[in-house]
């Protein structure tokens, strides 16, 4: 039985990759391990090894950019079910791979597939235009089947049958009764949305989360981080203060190691690599979702600050542009997660540990606040600071000593010298 | 149920209206003998004075026909072939179409222009021209033409008893073309079109000749695509509303048009369909015309004609 071998979806943002290169002849042997293609995501060109070993039949040539899971060869068992995968593409009207990616369509094609969503001017015919608008559709998600690719009646019927694509009905429909329940949007629970909602519920249900909130001083450390900027040219970078945050995890970490831990089976397992992941926020594939993507900068033991800052950037720009390889994405063992920006004023929050870590923290906005020091009242600038651990890994007093060395750290840069 | 040739149905038309009108007369050249049978023996019932012969000048011929219009009859003017009454265009466009307007509304001018028009026949550019997209161009002129034997009779009668200039040109593809022809008096309305064939794919715009292809084509996609056919009959003044109608049905249109594609009426309906029915549009209206160079003679003639193969293309296309 020949088995389907798909485009791979390397990275969460990744809805199509290009074939780079076949390494092997149609009709090939190739082991398992062996590389077998080339394949190109935006930048990024990845070496892809056979998942299994046997004669290969290309489907999909090189160059074509297809979305994930298209079915762009097969493996045979043998040379005899090889020709009949070679007899059925050579003869067929249509290479299978086009019915294949068709079968394996989700209802939502449109936001699988990032390619569907059209750059600039969306072409449809007038009349698709108009049902769109009085349908309240969202002509950007509904794929095109006319001439070129043109959005016609039939693309928008079907749309509307199916349900998706639906935009802002209140917007055009603003007379609509009182009471009357009006959609304004439809998300489909997949992808990246059902692995975020997965994770969250698995990481909440299966651990023993306790919260922790508290704020810190951080005047020193804005003062000392101004001394950086300052020198910015010097450093080639504008060190952040996400980047003081990850030292400084790092620091308390090294102080209480047990911070630094993983459940394995019916063990803990405690690392000597510190990998510190850190959220950062992403658009949704559609205009109603959101999306979140956690790289992760490894060995950060091994590591200062200018470079911490400068990978994170790094990481951040290309998780922006879909380009983060697995390996960007894999084995943190302790996570960031600033609501900085976006969570003004004083705030405090309950962040989820992501499994199978142990801590989480949640620096918030900084914001000046009066604070009495030496028995005055003095305007300091202050972080409101959350942070959730696995009580099943560890317990309160070595939390303390974790929570207070990293406070110490926050506050006063110097102590990450000790 | 009575069914004449196209022609017969041109000429019981002439007769009735002669019969019924003694302001009417027919003048033109060799017209009684008959070139075209539609004047053919007229003059021994209606006389010399009612079916006149003049000499090879279409000026003098439409002159005389203008200043008898002007004085109260109502003169039907044969060019014999359509293009030679570009002989007289200053006269039977120009001054025609805007002589009511230009003199104050005072005096009407009801004259009829005829002629054999369009391709088919192999007689090439001269003979072979079709004159109503020029006429359609002047303002003050009524433009019609009949496809069918049943839509002949009744629209030169229209046109006949009109107070406007018409010009009603007649294919001579469908010169010996038969159909029901009521022996009793009826006319056809200008500016109402007839829904000739129902469907809900496409709506097919198509007269005369082209018509006759339209609804052959209609039928073999039968069972492929549900193909509107609709004869505008007149194409000034132009019946929109049917027009508009059948589109929101189908949202897809197909003009078709034995006239060159520059400026004829294909394009005007084109643009009027842009501008009114825009909504309405799944695909973009899509013209079988003429290319824009002299009819060619001989076998090539039905090859530059807007034939049914170009015309399911055409249909193919809007569908896709």
């Amino acid at each position: 039985m020949a088995k389907d071998y798909v485009m791979p979806k390397l990275a969460m943002a990744m809805n199509e990759g290009t074939i780079a290169k076949w390494v092997v002849e149609d009709g090939a042997h190739i082991s398992q391990g062996e590389i077998l293609m080339v394949v190109e995501t935006e930048k990024v060109t990845y070496d892809l090894e056979s998942p299994e070993t046997g004669h290969f039949h290309i489907i999909v040539g090189e160059g074509e950019t297809v979305p994930v899971e298209t079915v762009i060869g097969q493996f045979a068992q043998d040379e005899a079910e090889l020709a009949k995968l070679q007899g059925e593409s050579d003869t067929g009207a249509e290479p299978p791979s086009v019915e294949t990616a068709e079968a394996a369509a989700t209802p939502m094609p449109q936001v699988d597939a990032g390619a569907a969503i059209p750059e600039g001017r969306i072409k449809a015919s007038p009349l698709a235009r108009k049902m769109a608008h009085d349908r309240g559709i969202d002509l950007a998600l509904v794929p095109g089947t006319g001439p070129g690719g043109r959005v016609v009646k039939r693309d928008v019927l079907k749309a509307e049958e199916t349900g998706v694509a639906k935009q802002a009905a209140t917007a055009f429909s603003g007379h609509a009764a009182p009471g009357v329940m009006v959609e304004k949007g439809r998300i489909p629970i997949k992808g990246a949305r059902a692995t975020i909602g997965k994770r969250m519920v698995d990481n909440l249900s299966t651990m023993a989360q306790v919260s922790h909130m508290s704020e810190i001083d951080i005047t020193k450390l804005m003062a000392v981080r101004r001394g950086y900027l300052a020198k910015e040219k010097e450093l080639g970078t504008r060190v952040s203060l996400n980047a003081f945050f990850i030292k400084a995890l790092e620091v308390a970490v090294r102080h209480v190691p047990i911070a630094n831990a993983s459940i394995v089976g019916d063990e803990i397992i405690i690392w000597e690599n510190v990998n510190v992941g850190f959220a950062v926020a992403m658009p949704g594939p559609t205009e109603w979702d959101s999306s979140l993507i956690v790289p992760v900068i490894k060995n950060v033991e091994q590591k200062g600050l200018l470079q911490i800052d400068r990978e994170m950037r790094d990481l951040v720009a290309r998780a922006r542009g879909s380009e983060l390889a697995p390996e960007d994405l894999s084995d943190a063992t302790i996570t960031v997660s600033s609501t900085a920006g976006f969570a003004p004023g004083w705030a405090i929050s309950t962040p989820i540990v992501n499994a199978p870590q142990t801590i989480i923290v949640q620096p918030g906005t900084a914001l000046e606040r009066p604070v009495v020091v030496d028995g005055e009242i003095v305007i300091r600038t202050v972080l409101p600071f959350s942070l959730t651990f696995d009580h099943r890994i560890m317990d309160g007093e070595p939390l303390g000593r974790f929570y207070t060395r990293l406070h110490q750290c926050i506050e006063d840069p110097s102590m990450m010298l000790l | 149920m009575r069914e004449l040739p196209l022609i017969e149905a041109i000429k019981e038309a002439y007769a009735e209206e002669l019969r019924a009108d003694e302001t009417v007369f027919l003048i033109g050249q060799d017209i009684r003998g008959g070139i075209f049978p539609c004047t053919d023996g007229l003059v021994e019932e209606f006389g010399e004075d009612r079916v006149v012969d003049t000499p090879i000048s279409e000026c003098g011929m439409y002159g005389c026909a203008f200043g008898a219009a002007q004085e109260g009859f109502r003169p039907v003017v044969d060019f014999m072939f359509g293009s030679f009454s570009y002989v007289a265009f200053a006269e039977a466009s120009v001054t025609t179409g805007q002589y009511h307007f230009l003199h104050g509304s005072q005096i009407p001018l009801p004259i009829t222009i005829t002629a054999g028009v369009g391709t088919g026949g192999r007689l090439a550019n001269d003979h072979a021209m079709s004159i109503h997209g020029t006429f359609l161009h002047q303002p003050g002129i009524k433009v019609a033409m009949p496809s069918t034997p049943y839509d002949a009779k009744g629209l030169f009668k229209a046109a006949i008893r009109d107070n406007n200039p018409v010009v009603i040109p007649w294919h001579m593809g469908l010169m010996m073309e038969r159909g029901h022809v009521p022996e009793e008096d009826y006319i056809v309305p200008l500016g109402v079109a007839d829904v000739k064939r129902a469907g809900s794919d496409v709506t097919v715009i198509a007269n005369s000749l082209a018509l006759k292809h339209a609804l052959k084509v209609a039928d073999n996609l039968a069972d492929e695509i549900s193909v509107e056919v609709i004869d505008p009959r007149t194409f000034e003044p132009l019946d929109m509303d049917t027009i508009l109608t059948s589109l929101t049905k189908t949202n897809r249109m197909v003009v078709v048009d034995e006239d060159w594609e520059r400026c004829g009426f294909a394009g005007t309906l084109s643009a009027r369909i842009m501008e009114q029915g825009f909504d309405l549009l799944d695909a973009p209206v899509t013209r079988v015309t003429l290319p824009n160079m002299p009819v060619p003679g001989g076998y090539m003639e039905p090859y530059i004609a807007p034939n049914p193969e170009k015309i399911e293309a055409a249909i193919r296309q809007v569908c896709a």
